[in-house]
């Protein structure tokens, strides 16, 4: 499993890259709430080790496994389910260790083994050449959904929205045909039209209020606004920040961050700290190293050894890509308020080890890339 | 070299379009887009629209926050406390940001979280005992309605602010016309939405405090407070629970106290918050740093308003950064709050106490002396008053409670006092229905108490403008006729119908057209309907079964411990009433002597009087006492709305400062006035004999000397004084009145006395710093004048300011109530003088003498040797003075004086209203002087108000 890699061939721009936004991330946590200062430390050190560790173990070791990988995934998505914590009317969460352990989030690891599991599945069939049988698109179907249905049942609308999103690019990216995409783009359009039109009847059963709320709230914002404070103070904290901020930890000024207008702002809302104190400046600094690592993804998947490697690398770069669209988007209001953490820069240690490990396994396909 | 280009070209075409097709690119381009949309998005929120997110924020999160200034204290003349600060804890509602977050978790909406929090909040308080204070203009009544509390002007503000229109006329006349109940429907289900559930009682009370709040809607920041003075145990509950409570704090306030008040309240007022129109009269004269704000407390009256700009000191501010919470993150500003100055008053409080005491005492020994068994109250001046007005005078000051007897869980007793009440009632009202539908007696032939409902029912009709008198002609035979009761009430209603001074649209009638006899049939509806319903009636039936015995006095003194008037325990004139020791009448009478029931309670004539003691030398008021007082405490910081109602309806009118304004005619007291105009004026001269025949024969009718049919014989000036001779002055009236070509002239007789009564500065306030009715010199009769009758009518402390410019020959203070102010730390801030509102020059050394030695013989010569005014070592100067109101009631009893004679330091003015003789104010300023000069005669000494007649 560790073959000798050349370490001339390390992709140490990406890691750099990476290493820079998480450290970015540890200064914003500590501006938002130094409370959260530490743990964020001890998550920084570990998902830098599990992504050097998880880099030199070679990918397709890894791909080998990628049934029980999906077993395990299945396995800890329904515990969650039974045992997890529930937080607000949703279980999320799972306490390893009882009531003061550590809490961790199954959804997150989820990400990474799907994105595995679907990349190995597909290079599979795409290298039997079957990806456009029957049966390729039945077993991915069927998997993606029950992973889907796993996510949503917590219930975690964004994750699951974010999760198909990525899932649909793999596929897209492993070279789906353009007439099944067609098909499949006539039914979802109505379906999605429909979804919409029956989520607004009083008595509907899919979706909890409060989700239905959110979506109404984004489409109609003035009749469904009661709940736009915590976004319109986002807003108006990183409005506030103008082309320069206020400065980390100033005092100069009382900043929305200290005037606790947005609730645990270190993280969905990390972006609100940025904007503010950082300004425009820092902002699109942010998004700018976000997008470069993006497409540093996007350029390992085009130089992958193999379909495998390239998958995989689609997906970690769509899961960078997305999850930081939509969270920014909710931050600036572009988007209706929903809970998806920036990557590498949110509070989290979940989504902060699951990032690592993707990182790593990008890091290992690069290794291995042709030419 | 072209090929190579080609092939060049061709490769980098194909690489491109290799990039392109694969199917990473447009993944890469979506990438690429949903970036660029972000960083547009941040563009226009942060650079486009950066600034006014700023401002935004900064609004949101800046708050201003006042600081109470410490207002200064009130002190007398030695440093005794007479007003300060007490902190307490009050409980204060706002709009908290927290209500939202609250009420979601609640699942309901903010606006109906704040009722629920509100609920809460108040049952807390009501368990711990503790009353909410707000000042909403609406009452439930006992029978389950809501009613107003105010009513003209008020009424209609608080119409425009329920309904936030800016005119009144702009309301539809469903609005107007909804009543309280209207108002309570609109505040309730409409602006408040407070649930139907709860009692109307609660209903009430949490759209009062909502409405105190509401109407704060333009500094949402500012706490209302809903309750002041609350228990600890309140406090701690509140606090306790302020988790599930959002928006209710628990607050330190500063409360104004005030010491003995029922001495004071008269001269030092109260204190209460800002209303609109004070804040604009006082902020257009304060800079901006200096100006009110609307939670700030101002005088209401007396010292606290006239002080207004020393007590209050300077609010301070605090500006400062809060979060989402409230929570202080930053102050960036703060103004120190400066405390208010201390005012010191010429007050001296032991002597305003002795005073207030001694004159209530005296007033109880004028009652005493003149009290009667029987029930005859005989209709002349100065007869005895029956004892059944004393046990009327309970009911009518509303301390035994006709309503409350009906209540379930009253005693036997008053159950059947409130059946007879009840039935009698109904009885006297079937009979003034037959009266007045069939039997049409004449007035005169009706029994008394009847005669008086009649009376009643006309006054009725003309205080509700239904019945409009002045439409009447007042010659005519009729009209006459009726009001010297040789008609009955049918035959002048009738007549006033035929005259069209019947308004038919204030009768809410149905139709415009009447006939006469439907008309007055609906009149009759109308006042018997009234009377039903009526609390002076429900009054008037009282005293007709006390005067008629149905109602005992055995019954009185039992209800005045059923109904708590008196606690019962540890009283041994109840415990003598029970033992049968003791009967009713005797009961009463120990019970005043003792001061248990004091003259104020019963309402009968006397109730009321006032002393003033002014320094002859400086103009400082020393005491100032207006009898009944009150107690200032239950009005200030927020009003008592009960006791507020309670003193409205207090037939004694305690509020009313007696010493400045109620005014009586001077009576004699006047006559040194006239001594020093015939004098100064040259119609007599200190040695100029005036025979007395017991008549002033040279005008018709003849008025007569009090001595009539006795007569003083030949009297100079001084004996005048000192005998209080009529016919001397009536002499030196007509004298005055004669024009130097021989002519009697009222006017010039008026002009000339004027002149003097300005002089002693009778016709104008007497300059004290607080309210005060203008003084009335008479203006016809100048020889009735010349005697103090005619149109006179001055207050007190205005006599007060004439015998103090007598004492200290001719100079004339505007008085003051205020020696110094000093700063919170008691460094001076300035001292206050009395100022001199003119000096007396045209008056000779010798009018001076005369008229003082005339003054000091009323004591020295006139008075018995067994009185204290006598017996004291001081020598004392002074005149009476006796004022008839009226043919049917006691006179008023006067007197002026000062002291000592020869080197005088001060001057007591005392006034009893209804006080029967002025030797009963005689012997009150005897025990002040006293006090004041020679204590060792206190001793053993006992008021005796034994004058009866005047002697003067």
């Amino acid at each position: 499993m560790f073959t000798k890699f050349k370490l001339r061939d390390y992709d140490f721009k990406l890691f750099v890259s990476v290493l820079v936004i998480m450290i970015f991330g540890t200064v914003m946590i500590n501006s938002a709430d130094s409370s959260y200062t530490y743990k964020q430390r001890v998550g920084l050190a570990m998902g830098i080790t599990a992504m050097l560790v998880v880099s030199v173990i070679d990918y397709h070791f890894i791909c080998k496994f990628y049934v029980m990988i999906y077993a395990f995934n299945v396995l800890i998505m329904i515990s969650v389910l039974i045992f997890g914590v529930n937080v607000g009317g949703a279980k999320r969460w799972i306490m390893v260790g009882g009531s003061g352990g550590i809490q961790f989030q199954p959804s997150e690891f989820s990400k990474i083994c799907m994105i595995i599991f679907l990349s190995a599945l597909l290079a599979w069939f795409k290298d039997k050449g079957m990806l456009n049988s029957a049966r390729c698109l039945t077993m991915v179907a069927v998997s993606v959904g029950v992973e889907l249905l796993l996510i949503f049942a917590e219930p975690d609308l964004s994750t699951t929205i974010c999760v198909t999103l990525i899932l649909v690019s793999i596929i897209y990216v492993a070279g789906l045909s353009y007439k099944i995409i067609g098909i499949a783009l006539l039914i979802f359009v109505p379906a999605a039209g429909s979804f919409l039109w029956y989520i607004q009847r009083p008595d509907q059963k899919l979706l909890k209020d409060y989700q239905v709320g959110r979506i109404l709230q984004f489409i109609y914002p003035g009749k469904y606004g009661e709940d736009m404070s915590q976004q319109n103070n986002s807003i108006m904290a990183i409005g506030s920040g103008m082309l320069s901020g206020k400065g980390l930890k100033s005092s100069t000024i009382a900043t929305v961050k200290d005037a606790n207008f947005i609730s645990e702002q270190q993280t969905d809302f990390i972006f609100s700290v940025i904007g503010e104190e950082l300004g425009f400046v820092g902002s699109v600094l942010v998004i700018a190293i976000i997008l470069l690592i993006v497409l540093q993804c996007i350029r390992i998947a085009r130089r992958a050894q193999d379909t495998q490697g390239m998958l995989i690398a689609t997906g970690v770069a769509c899961l960078i890509g997305f999850q930081s669209f939509i969270n920014i988007a909710v931050a600036t209001g572009v988007f209706p308020n929903t809970g998806i953490p920036l990557p590498f820069v949110s509070y989290g240690l979940s989504s902060l080890l699951s990032l690592s490990v993707g990182m790593g396994l990008l890091l290992n396909i690069s290794l291995q890339k042709t030419g | 070299m072209w090929q190579t280009f080609k092939e060049i070209a061709r490769s980098v075409w194909e690489i491109i379009l290799d990039y392109v097709r694969h199917r990473l690119f447009p993944v890469t381009v979506v990438f690429v887009v949903l970036f660029s949309i972000l960083i547009h998005r941040l563009f226009v929120l942060q650079i486009v629209e950066g600034k006014e997110h700023l401002d935004n924020f900064v609004y949101k999160s800046e708050k201003t926050l006042m600081i109470d200034s410490v207002r200064g204290k009130i002190l007398d003349c030695n440093g005794k406390v007479l007003a300060y600060n007490e902190l307490s804890n009050a409980a204060t509602f706002s709009n908290d940001p927290r209500m939202a977050v609250v009420a979601e978790e609640h699942d309901v909406s903010e606006n109906e979280m704040k009722n629920l929090v509100l609920y809460d909040a108040i049952s807390i308080l009501e368990r711990y005992g503790d009353t909410l204070t707000y000042d909403f203009p609406i009452e439930l009544k006992k029978n389950g309605t809501y009613a107003f509390t105010t009513e003209g002007t008020k009424l209609k503000n608080f119409y425009k602010d329920v309904y936030a229109v800016l005119d009144y006329e702009e309301l539809s006349i469903e609005q107007k016309s909804g009543g309280a109940e209207g108002v309570m429907a609109y505040l309730c289900d409409e602006t408040f939405e407070i649930p139907k559930e709860y009692t109307k009682d609660m209903r009430l009370k949490i759209c009062a405090c909502r409405y105190k709040l509401w109407m704060n809607r333009y500094q949402q920041y500012l706490p209302v407070t809903i309750a002041y003075d609350i228990s600890d145990e309140s406090a701690a509950a509140l606090t306790e629970n302020s988790d599930v409570l959002p928006g209710i704090d628990v607050m330190t306030k500063s409360l104004r106290r005030y010491n003995d008040a029922k001495y004071f309240a008269h001269i030092i007022g109260y204190i209460g918050g800002i209303s609109e129109e004070e804040m604009e009269e006082y902020n257009s004269k304060l800079t901006d740093d200096m100006k009110y704000n609307g939670a700030e407390m101002v005088g209401k009256m007396g010292i606290e308003q006239y002080c207004e700009s020393d007590l209050r000191g300077s609010c301070g501010s605090q500006t400062m950064y809060v979060d989402n919470l409230g929570r202080v993150l930053e102050v960036i500003d703060e103004q120190p709050a400066k405390a208010g100055n201390n005012v010191y008053l010429t007050i001296d409080y032991d002597l305003q106490k002795y005073c207030y005491d001694m004159l209530e005492k005296e007033i109880a020994a004028i009652i005493l002396a003149n009290l009667a068994p029987g029930n005859v109250s005989a209709k002349e001046e100065n007869a005895p008053i029956p004892i059944t007005d004393a046990y009327f005078g309970l009911f009518n000051n509303n301390y035994i409670s006709v309503e409350q007897m009906g209540d379930e869980d009253a005693s036997a007793l008053e159950k059947s006092i409130y059946d007879i009440v009840t039935k009698e009632t109904e009885s006297t009202l079937k009979r003034i229905e037959d009266i007045l539908m069939r039997e049409h007696v004449a007035v005169m032939y009706l029994d008394e108490s009847y005669q008086e409902y009649m009376q009643y029912i006309c006054d009725i009709l003309s205080r509700n403008d239904i019945l409009d008198l002045s439409k009447l002609d007042h010659e005519s035979d009729e009209y006459l006729a009726y009001i010297n009761d040789q008609d009955s009430l049918y035959d002048f209603l009738r007549y006033a119908i035929n005259n069209e001074a019947i308004d038919i649209k204030a009768l809410n009638a149905s139709s415009d057209y009447y006939d006469n006899d439907e008309l007055y049939k609906l009149l009759v509806d109308y006042a018997l309907g009234y009377l039903r319903t009526d609390k002076t009636f429900a009054k008037m039936i009282v005293h007709t079964l006390i005067v008629d015995g149905n109602i005992t006095g055995n019954d009185v003194v039992n209800l005045i411990y059923l109904q708590n008037v008196l606690p019962s325990d540890n009283d041994p004139e109840y415990a003598a009433f029970m033992g049968g020791e003791l009967g009713a009448y005797e009961f009463m009478r120990r019970k005043l002597e003792k001061l248990d029931i004091t003259p104020a309670m019963l309402d009968l004539k006397p109730c009321s009087g006032s002393v003033v003691i002014t320094d002859v030398n400086t103009g400082d008021v020393k005491a100032l006492v207006s009898y009944p007082g009150y107690d200032n405490n239950r009005l200030t910081n927020e009003v008592d709305s009960d006791y507020y109602n309670q003193l409205l309806e207090d037939k004694t009118t305690p509020m009313v400062n007696r010493a400045t304004q109620v005014q009586t005619a001077p009576g004699s007291t006047f006559k040194v006035v006239s001594s020093v105009a015939g004098l100064t004026e040259g119609v007599i001269d200190p040695d100029t004999y005036i025979n007395c025949s017991g008549e002033f024969t040279e005008i018709e009718p003849p008025p007569k000397c009090w001595i009539y049919p006795s007569a003083h014989g030949a009297l100079p000036v001084a004996a005048a004084i000192q005998h209080s001779c009529n016919v001397f002055f009536y002499t030196v009236g007509y004298r005055l009145s004669m024009t130097e070509d021989g002519r009697l002239s009222d006017n010039y007789g008026l002009k000339r006395l004027n002149k003097y009564a300005e002089m002693f500065g009778l016709t104008e306030l007497s300059g004290v710093e607080i309210d005060e009715n203008k003084p009335q010199v008479s203006d016809m009769d100048s020889v009735r004048s010349a005697i103090g009758q005619g149109h006179n009518l001055y207050a007190p402390v205005q006599l007060s300011r004439y015998v103090t410019t007598v004492a200290n020959r001719g100079t004339c203070y505007n008085l003051t109530l205020i020696d110094r102010v000093t700063d919170f730390e008691d460094k001076p801030v300035r001292e206050n003088e009395a100022e001199v509102l003119h000096k007396l020059t045209g008056i000779s050394s010798s009018t001076w003498n005369v008229v003082q030695e005339g003054m000091r013989n009323v004591v020295m010569l006139d008075t018995p040797e067994t009185e204290m005014i006598y017996r004291i070592d001081t020598p004392a100067a002074g005149k009476s003075g006796t004022a008839q109101q009226n043919d049917v009631s006691p006179d008023h009893a006067l007197f002026i004086s000062y002291a000592p004679y020869e080197k005088p330091e001060v001057s007591v003015t005392s006034v009893i209203q209804y006080g029967y003789a002025s030797g009963n104010t005689r012997e009150l300023t005897g025990f002040i002087y006293a006090y004041m000069y020679d204590q060792q005669k206190l001793v053993g000494a006992e008021m005796k108000a034994d004058q009866k007649a005047g002697t003067d």
